[in-house]
């Protein structure tokens, strides 16, 4: 994978990190794994482009109804998710720091769903 | 094959902790803002409808390619100086800022064009949200370029190495945001009718 390092090096990595394991962050010197993702970045950007003219796509010529409305928030919602997990590197972080920051997206576009229709 | 984190094998995060907890309270600065916008919007339809069809849409596409390209951009530096190569890392830093520019001047101009128009804060409800929400984004794009460009003559000095880059990190965590935060926007304020 575009990130990936050996075994050996993610927990030679794993074992520099602060004890707080929640709270650990990136110390200087040390190199963490980011890796273990099937999709590469380039992957991710490809996706990212073709879901935004999808979602602009669907804006522009389809009729604004209940169908095109939920589409366009479930476009939003997984670009957000692929921007958190391959470019943020939040996929194996501890699963609250990944969830807090999934949620921007979930409770913004729920709302939206909740209020426009 | 796919691997998922075991119990107590989860990474750190990103660059410095300190910067977590900034990326949070901005996110939910911007949430707050986007759910007055959405209930403001549900009361006003007609105002945010007509408020809509001002907009450049096409300017609003554009630029929503341009930063998730500068995100991409600043995704393979922090790559590149994994493996050393400094001169990679600058010019794909210089890459994040040009994309990152193409942003300032669309929207620039998109602003430009909405006050010839007669358009400004204090125009109607729909005006006032827009221009407060994507203005303080704007400023967030702004303040990370800034920060995109610091990092860019630091890596020029050498500050950064393979073994040394979590003020990178930090850098490419808040340029992040700044696009996660565009990306919720546009289906938002462009997109949704």
């Amino acid at each position: 994978m575009a990130y990936g390092r050996s075994s050996m090096g993610s927990l030679i990595s794993s074992s520099l990190c602060y004890p707080i394991r929640g709270l650990s962050v990136s110390m200087p010197n040390q190199v963490a794994d980011r890796g273990n993702s099937l999709l590469s970045p380039n992957l991710v950007f490809v996706g990212l482009i073709t879901l935004t003219v999808l979602s602009a796509f669907i804006g522009e010529f389809s009729e604004s109804n209940q169908g095109s409305i939920l589409l366009v928030l479930v476009l939003m919602v997984i670009k957000t998710q692929l921007i958190i997990d391959h470019f943020m590197h939040l996929k194996n972080v501890k699963l609250k720091w990944r969830l807090s920051m999934s949620a921007f997206a979930v409770i913004i576009g729920s709302v939206a769903w909740l209020v426009l229709w | 094959m796919q691997s998922y984190p075991l119990k107590n094998n989860y990474q750190p995060m990103p660059g410095d902790l300190a910067i977590w907890f900034f990326i949070y309270a901005e996110l939910a600065v911007f949430g707050l803002a986007f759910i007055v916008y959405l209930v403001i919007k549900s009361q006003n339809p007609e105002i945010f409808e007509a408020g809509q069809q001002t907009l450049n849409k096409a300017f609003a596409l554009i630029n929503t390619l341009a930063l998730i390209t500068s995100s991409y951009f600043v995704v393979k530096a922090v790559e590149s100086i994994k493996q050393d190569p400094l001169q990679a890392c600058g010019h794909w830093l210089i890459a994040a800022l040009v994309a990152a520019s193409i942003y300032v001047l669309l929207k620039t101009l998109e602003y430009q064009h909405l006050y010839g128009l007669g358009f400004h804060l204090s125009s109607n409800k729909f005006y006032t949200y827009y221009f407060l929400l994507t203005m303080f984004h704007y400023a967030h794009v702004l303040l990370g370029m800034a920060i995109l460009f610091i990092i860019l003559m630091r890596n020029r000095k050498r500050a950064y190495s393979s073994n040394d880059y979590s003020m990178l990190e930090v850098g490419a965590s808040y340029w992040h945001m700044v696009d996660l935060v565009w990306v919720v926007l546009f289906p938002l304020v462009y997109v949704i009718q």
